[in-house]
């Protein structure tokens, strides 16, 4: 089983976030939409998806809701607050700037 | 905006936990049932399915112990559950749960009830506007030093005076007690002189009515209103609002009710409350008197301007009072003169809760607090010395948690939940200590309970102040044992060696051995302040105290042609009532603590300017045979002095001693400051403690009170010496004297023994806490060592048994245990005797009658901390005596 810090320290935040910009999602979705877009790459123990959601839930970056789920029972859905929306702004701009710089360190060494 | 959300849903979570527990038992059961799902229509069996969801969710509890964490309260969670633990610790130790929030709450309210008393006398704002700026006026010369007094006039140039840092001023002025009369009957209230602008200058409101303005003092005796207090109203009135407009007789004059002023105000005076005001253009003195510029008899209180230094404001002043001298025609004529002028200074003293608290007052409550902060410091000290004990017992506990991996600062933190909640304990058996204490403390130390603002029941921020106390007890006493219990060495603790207690043990010892020295010192300030009280009580006062009553009357509308008249019906009709031996009158108060001095002139004797005056009283025939002065020579007044009767005088043996070197005074003429000499001496009596048991006798010297300067003084005092109880018969004496005039009601009625207890109240405060402390102290420090005692007992029952075995006798064996620790106590002793020996000096301004440096309480403290200690020591060693020696061959 791959361990959770398989997944850069923090872009499982990044990535939640972004996830989240086009609609509200169950954590079941969540998980799906991130194993399905990143090709099956980007894999992580499922659970830990959780206390990330309460972790950013808490800090007010996403709110959460019990709606009728496709799933055929109700689920708990997180959308994006504002905060959220400006917060994922700031962590696209500082991964931007971390994978650029990766990126030539790797070119130029 | 975020952080507002935050905070919803952080209260949300803890207000919802379990709803939201089983939301998320939920959410991840959702998730989990997804992946079984998944794999099974992957087309695995269900157990194979359940397994490999398992394996791609990961541990369950685990996911749910981490997403719970951020709900923010995981703090919370694991305090309660030390906090839990914590009680169930304490409530399985009983002893020691008791001792320690016992000697706690011992201590916690001792500070409480102490500190309570302090903040309403010294530093509880006034309920005014602004009590901040205001401040009491005081001047000083080489004279004499915070002299408080200032006439009329002063006061109205004062408030008239121009480009000075003050908002104005207000003049107010005790008048003691007087009666009131309605319809229901005279009774004693005390009453307040106040100017016009006394209210509006406080901003107090009316709870009823109006209250005084600036018209209300503009004429003398232009405005008979009278203002009653919100206590007085209520206690006497009970709040009914028809007494507005009723006119009452105060003082033997009318007065309308105009108003009751807000209730919490109790005057300028912590001390004493009025139950009745009136403007001082309406004193009953003589308008000469209340216009007067060389009487000074007003207390003025100022408001600086906001934001100006109080320090320099008084300075601003002094240009007027060296112009009053001007303008009253005061110009210093001789040498002395001159230098008292060039001294002269003038002050202001923040007022923010009154005029300041009388100076015995201050320093017994500041020596109080201190010793309430040394018998706290002693409880901690023991609670510290209890939990060191019982973190050696709980090693083990601590090495187990630390090797399962709790944190260092995890168990620090359990460990002052733990002291913590003993703390609260402590607290709350403080609150109830300090109510008990502070009960006592007023009791003693306030004479007169329904005219003082005093109260013993705590305030919201005394309670506050309490647990404070108490939760600063709990972290000073639990970190030191908790940071030592945190640091456990893993192995040593695991076997369960006890090689770590030793260097403990040392520190244990030391640590009895401070408490022993505190006590001592503690002990030997009840042993003085005990012989102090002692010495006032066995004192010689020069005058008979027992059967003795005195009251005093008013007949305030009196003129001076028909009050001798009414005295004297008053001696005679006393005189008559049964079981009364002997009646007398005196213008000043027997203990009374007043003085009445005014220059004197001595045939043959040239008095020096600035010479200490003599002190004079006035009295009627035979006063000093009703009050047990003896006469020495010549003969006391009697029935021939009298109105218009030659002026004679009697002087004291400290009189005749100072103006005529111990020759017989009796022949000899003196007379008035700057006067002739032209009364003759007719008596002489002993030397007597007048005004004060702490006052030596002074020069002493008496005229009948019919020859005193007519108009100035209607209230005298009025003494019965009876034959029997004197309690018993102040309902006989009330009838005699309404029987001559029912409108002039007694007031401080007294036996001369209540007063005298009265004016020991500071002493006995002092002298019964300070014991009680000292008890307390020695209490803690011998429980200490009872406990260090039993402990090494414990320790070392195998070695003892050996030596038994081996042939010692109990003695040797006791004195094995005893051994380790007279050091200890031998240096706690001698460390207390030394230090009380320094610190006495301390106290010295409450003794009388006995040295700082008092053997006997010296010889006292210690030989009673002796005592105690070896009290304590007697049960453990008896305990080592008695160890059977198989002990020593069975295995551990």
């Amino acid at each position: 089983m791959p361990k959770p810090s398989a997944l850069l320290q923090g872009t499982l935040d990044l990535l939640i976030l972004q996830i989240l910009t086009r609609e509200p999602l169950h954590g079941w979705a969540i998980a799906k939409r991130i194993q399905l877009l990143s090709g099956d790459v980007l894999t992580f123990g499922q659970g830990s998806l959780y206390p990330a959601l309460h972790r950013l839930e808490q800090q007010g970056w996403i709110d959460a809701e019990w709606k009728d789920s496709e799933l055929g029972r109700t689920a708990k859905f997180y959308a994006l607050t504002p905060e959220g929306r400006k917060q994922l702004e700031a962590e696209l701009e500082s991964w931007d700037r971390l994978s650029g710089a990766v990126q030539m360190v790797i070119q130029k060494a | 905006m975020r952080l507002t959300r935050i905070l919803k849903k952080r209260v949300r979570s803890l207000l919802h936990w379990s709803r939201q527990e089983t939301e998320l038992h939920d959410e991840l059961a959702l998730h989990f049932e997804q992946l079984v799902r998944e794999h099974r229509e992957a087309g695995l069996s269900e157990c194979d399915a359940r397994l490999a969801a398992k394996r791609e969710f990961g541990n369950v509890p685990l996911v749910q112990e981490e997403a719970r964490q951020w709900w923010g309260w995981t703090w919370l969670e694991d305090a309660w559950k030390d906090l839990g633990y914590g009680a169930r610790l304490l409530w399985k130790s009983p002893g020691f749960t008791i001792a320690a929030v016992l000697s706690l709450g011992l201590g916690v309210g001792a500070n409480t009830a102490v500190y309570g008393l302090m903040k309403q006398v010294m530093f509880d704002a006034l309920p005014v506007r602004d009590p901040q700026n205001l401040v009491h006026i005081s001047r000083s010369s080489l004279e004499g030093s915070s002299r408080t007094s200032f006439s009329l006039p002063f006061t109205r140039d004062l408030q008239a005076a121009e480009g000075i840092p003050f908002d104005g001023f207000l003049a107010t002025s005790g008048y003691g007690q007087v009666s009131l009369v309605t319809e229901a009957g005279a009774e004693s209230v005390n009453l307040d002189l106040v100017s016009g602008n006394f209210f509006e200058l406080l901003g107090v409101r009316p709870a009823l009515g109006r209250l005084f303005n600036a018209e209300d003092d503009r004429t003398v005796g232009g405005s008979p209103v009278a203002v009653l207090s919100y206590a007085y109203w209520n206690r006497r009135f009970g709040r009914d609002p028809s007494v507005l407009n009723r006119t009452v007789e105060l003082d033997g004059r009318a007065f309308t009710i105009i108003g009751v002023s807000a209730a919490g105000f109790d005057g300028l005076n912590r001390m004493r409350t009025p139950d009745v005001q009136i403007p001082i253009t309406m004193a009953s003195y003589p308008s000469t008197q209340i216009l007067g510029r060389g009487d000074w008899w007003l207390d003025v209180f100022g408001r600086v301007k906001p934001g100006v230094a109080i320090a320099r404001a008084g300075d601003s002043l002094l240009p007027l009072l060296l112009r009053n001298y001007e303008i009253a025609g005061r110009v210093p004529k001789t040498e002395y003169q001159r230098r008292v002028r060039e001294s002269e200074r003038m002050f202001a003293i923040p007022a923010i809760s009154g005029s300041e608290a009388p100076r015995s007052w201050q320093l017994a409550l500041n020596t109080l607090l201190g010793m309430a902060v040394v018998v706290l410091l002693l409880a901690c000290v023991n609670i510290a010395n209890l939990l060191l004990s019982r973190a050696s017992a709980r090693e083990r506990e601590q090495s187990v948690r630390a090797a399962i991996g709790a944190s260092r600062g995890r168990l620090i933190r359990q460990q002052l939940t733990e002291s913590l909640l003993l703390a609260s304990l402590g607290g709350i058996a403080g609150v109830a200590m300090a109510y008990a204490l502070s009960q006592m403390l007023v009791s003693i130390m306030v004479p007169d309970r329904a005219h003082s603002p005093l109260r013993a029941a705590p305030d919201f921020w005394l309670l506050a102040f309490n647990f404070v106390v108490a939760a600063a007890a709990g972290i000073v006493f639990g970190l030191a044992p908790a940071i030592r219990a945190s640091r456990p060495g893993l192995l040593a603790g695991l076997k369960g060696t006890l090689a770590a207690g030793i260097g403990r043990m040392a520190m244990r010892k030391l640590l009895i051995s401070a408490q022993i020295a505190v006590s001592v010192v503690l002990l030997m300030a009840a042993g003085l302040f005990a012989r102090t009280l002692a010495s006032f009580h066995s004192l010689d006062a020069g005058f008979r105290t027992d059967r003795l009553l005195e009251f005093g009357l008013d007949p305030g509308g009196y003129g001076p042609d028909q009050v001798y008249g009414f005295y004297q019906q008053v001696i005679e009709r006393i005189a008559t009532v049964p079981g009364v031996e002997a009646s007398a009158v005196s213008r000043q108060r027997l203990m009374g603590g007043g003085h009445w001095g005014s220059g004197i002139s001595v045939e043959g004797y040239t008095v020096h300017e600035g010479e200490k005056e003599p002190l004079r009283d006035a009295v009627s025939a035979g006063y000093f045979s009703a009050v047990g002065t003896p006469l020495i020579a010549g003969r006391e007044f009697d029935t021939t002095d009298r109105t218009g009767s030659p002026k004679v005088a009697i002087v004291n043996e400290a009189f005749a001693r100072y103006y005529f070197g111990g020759q017989n005074p009796v022949g000899k003429l003196i007379g008035e400051g700057g006067q002739q000499p032209n009364i003759p001496i007719v008596g002489m009596v002993r030397d007597a403690r007048s005004a004060s048991l702490r006052e030596a006798p002074v020069p002493y010297w008496w005229i009948p009170y019919q020859h005193m300067q007519r108009n100035r003084f209607n209230a005298l005092t009025l003494y019965a010496r009876t034959a029997g109880d004197p309690e018993q018969i102040i309902s006989s004496i009330r009838e005699a004297v309404a029987s001559v005039d029912r409108h002039v009601a007694m007031f401080s009625v007294r036996t001369l023994e209540g007063q005298l207890n009265d004016n020991l109240r500071v002493e006995r405060a002092l002298a019964t806490l300070t014991l009680f402390f000292a008890g307390l102290a020695a209490l803690l420090a011998a429980v200490g060592l009872f406990g260090v005692l039993a402990y090494s007992v414990a320790r070392r029952e195998r070695e003892i048994g050996i030596r038994i075995a081996l042939g010692a006798t109990s003695y040797q064996a006791g004195w094995t245990v005893l051994r380790e620790i007279t050091i200890y106590v031998a240096g706690g002793l001698a460390a207390g005797l030394a230090i009380a020996w320094q610190a006495a000096r301390f106290v010295e301004s409450f003794l009388f009658g006995v040295q700082a440096k008092d053997a006997t309480s010296l010889a006292f403290s210690c030989g009673a901390m002796f005592l105690i200690a070896l009290l304590a020591a007697f049960l453990p060693a008896r305990r080592a005596a008695t160890v059977p020696p198989a002990v020593a061959f069975r295995a551990e």
